[in-house]
C-alpha cells in the first residue's frame, strides 16, 4: 500500500462550489443537516454518517443520521453502544472522529460503511467534514445563548422610532411656543402703539390685536394636540386667500416694522386662485419670514412681498436686501435650532417648512451674501376654485 | 477496521477536500468552515486576514498568495453569499 493519492486530471475537478453553496444556504441546524445529506454522496459515497452531540453524563444525544433507516434519533448513546448497533445492522467498517472546538468536546462523528473499508483519502475527507460539523454546532450553540439578532434589532429599531417621535413632538411644541412669542410681541407692540394719544386708527389696531390673540389660541391648541399626540390638523384646513393673508400678516408685523423706519415695504399682490390651508398657520409662516427679513437688514433696506400664480401653483416670495446667508449656513437653514439672527431659537424656518409641506407645498430660498435673500413658498391652487381669483 | 487505498471511490467533487489534491488547501478549508458558520463568514468578509488566523476554533494559516487572493475577494464581494461563492470558485480553479 502506498501512502500518496495519485493526481487526478484537473479538468475533472470543478464541482466544489456547489457543496459550499449548499452548506452556506442552510439557515438552521435541520437545513444544515439536509444540505449535508445532499452533499454526502459527493464527498463520502456509500458512507453512513451519525452525529452524537449534547453530552449528558456519559452518553450523547443522537443528533443526526444520514441514513433514512434505523436512525436512532433522539436516543442516548455512547460511541461504543452506537458502534455496536451499527455492527448489528451490517455496518462493519466504522470510524469515529471527535468533534472538538477550543479543546472542548462537542460530540462525535461516526462514519460507517457496510461493504468497503475506509481509505486514507476517505478518512481525510471525514476529518474535513468533522471540522465543518463542529463549526456549525458551535455556531448553533452560540446562537442559542444569545438573544435573537432579529429580535434585538427590532427592539432597537422600535426604541429609535419612539425616540424620534418624541423628538419631533418636542420640536413642534418648542416651535409653536416660538411662534406664540411672536404673536405676544405683536399684541404688546400694538398695545404700546395704542398708548400714543395721537393714534387715530384704534379699530384697525384692535382688530390686529384680536387676530394675534386668536392665532395664539390656535397655536396653543396645536401645542396641546401635540402634547397629547392627537392629530393637530383634523378639521382645521379651509380655503385660504393669499392676498388677504399677506395683508393681515403685514398688519401683525406692524409693531415690528413701525420702529424700523429704515426699511421700506413693497407688496406686489397679483390675482391668484385660493389655496387649501390653515389661515393662522399660514400667517405664522409669513410672519416668520417677514421677521427674519427685518432682522436680516440691520442697516435698513427693502422688504418685498409678491404673490402670483404659475400653472397649478400659487407662489409667494418674501425678499430682503439684507446681509444674505453664507453658503455654509445655507446647507442647514431648515434644520431646527439653526439661527442667523442676533437672537432667536432658530425654529422658525424648520416649523415653517413643516407647515407648508403639510399643505402639499414647498419652501425654497435663494441668497447672496451682502445682497439679500428671497424665500419662495409654492402651494397647490385649489383647482375646483381656480376660476375664483382674489386680488 | 481495515484501511486500503481505493482512489477511484473518491468523487471528483470531494477531491478538493484532500489536502494533497487541492492547490489551495488553506482556502478550501476556509471556504468550508465559513460555509458552515455564518459568523465566521461575516468576520472573514470584513477582516479576512485576522479572522482566518485568529479564529478560536480552527485557525487557518494563509500564505502570501492566499492572503492576496482573500483580500482581492473581499474587495469585490458585497455580501457573504458573494464572498463564499467567489472563494469556492477560486478553490475550483477560477482565475483571481
Amino acid at each position: 500500500m502506498t501512502s500518496s493519492v495519485p493526481a487526478y486530471p484537473s479538468s475533472t475537478i470543478h464541482t466544489f462550489a456547489p457543496i459550499v453553496r449548499l452548506l452556506a444556504e442552510a439557515e438552521d441546524l435541520p437545513s444544515f443537516f439536509t444540505a449535508l445529506q445532499g452533499s454526502l454522496p459527493h464527498m463520502l459515497p456509500a458512507t453512513r454518517l451519525d452525529i452524537l452531540s449534547d453530552q449528558q453524563h456519559c452518553a450523547y444525544q443522537h443528533l443526526y443520521c444520514s441514513s433514512p433507516y434505523k436512525t436512532f434519533s433522539n436516543e442516548s448513546h455512547t460511541v461504543a453502544s452506537l458502534t455496536k448497533l451499527l455492527h448489528n445492522q451490517g455496518y462493519y467498517h466504522v470510524t469515529n472522529i471527535e468533534l472538538k472546538s477550543m479543546g472542548r468536546d462537542i460530540g462525535w462523528l461516526i462514519l460507517s460503511r457496510q461493504n468497503e473499508s475506509f481509505t486514507t483519502s476517505l478518512l481525510a475527507i471525514g476529518n474535513q467534514l468533522a471540522s465543518i460539523i463542529a463549526m456549525r454546532l458551535v455556531y448553533e450553540q452560540e446562537a442559542q445563548t444569545q438573544p435573537e439578532p432579529d429580535s434585538a434589532y427590532h427592539q432597537i429599531k422600535e426604541l429609535q422610532e419612539e425616540l424620534q417621535a418624541w423628538q419631533q413632538r418636542t420640536l413642534r411644541v418648542t416651535g409653536t411656543a416660538h411662534d406664540i412669542r411672536n404673536l405676544l410681541m405683536v399684541i404688546s407692540g400694538y398695545a404700546e402703539l395704542l398708548t400714543d394719544p395721537n393714534v387715530a386708527t384704534f379699530q384697525t389696531d384692535i382688530q390686529a390685536i384680536r387676530r394675534a390673540a386668536n392665532d395664539g389660541q390656535q397655536l396653543l391648541r396645536r401645542m396641546l394636540n401635540i402634547a397629547t399626540n392627537a392629530s393637530p390638523r383634523v378639521g382645521e384646513s379651509s380655503v385660504a386667500l393669499l392676498p388677504t393673508l399677506i395683508r393681515d400678516t403685514l398688519r401683525l408685523a406692524h409693531p415690528f416694522t413701525e420702529s424700523r423706519r429704515d426699511i421700506t415695504i413693497k407688496t406686489v399682490l397679483e390675482p391668484v386662485p385660493p389655496i387649501q390651508g390653515n389661515a393662522a398657520e399660514l400667517r405664522e409662516v409669513l410672519l416668520n419670514l417677514i421677521l427674519n427679513a427685518i432682522n436680516a437688514m440691520p442697516q435698513g433696506g427693502q422688504l418685498t412681498i409678491h404673490n402670483f400664480s404659475r400653472g397649478p401653483l400659487v407662489l409667494i416670495t418674501v425678499s430682503d436686501t439684507g446681509v444674505g446667508i453664507s453658503p455654509e449656513q445655507q446647507t442647514r437653514i431648515f434644520q431646527p435650532f439653526t439661527t442667523f439672527k442676533y437672537q432667536g431659537s432658530g425654529l422658525g424656518l424648520s416649523i415653517s417648512q413643516s407647515i407648508i409641506e403639510q399643505f402639499g407645498g414647498t419652501i425654497t430660498f435663494e441668497s447672496s451674501v451682502g445682497q439679500g435673500t428671497t424665500f419662495t413658498i409654492a402651494l397647490p391652487a385649489l383647482q375646483s376654485l381656480a376660476n375664483y381669483v382674489e386680488a | 477496521m481495515s484501511i486500503s487505498r481505493t482512489p477511484q471511490a473518491i468523487p471528483n467533487s470531494a477531491l478538493r477536500l484532500l489536502p494533497g489534491q487541492s492547490t489551495r488547501p488553506a482556502l478550501t478549508r476556509l471556504a468550508l468552515l465559513a460555509a458552515a458558520n455564518p459568523s465566521l463568514a461575516a468576520h472573514l468578509l470584513h477582516d479576512p486576514l485576522n479572522a482566518a488566523a485568529k479564529h478560536p476554533h480552527y485557525p487557518v494559516w494563509l500564505d502570501d498568495r492566499d492572503q492576496a487572493t482573500l483580500a482581492d475577494i473581499c474587495t469585490r464581494a458585497q455580501t457573504i453569499d458573494e464572498f463564499l461563492a467567489d472563494l469556492a470558485d477560486v478553490v475550483d480553479g477560477a482565475p483571481v
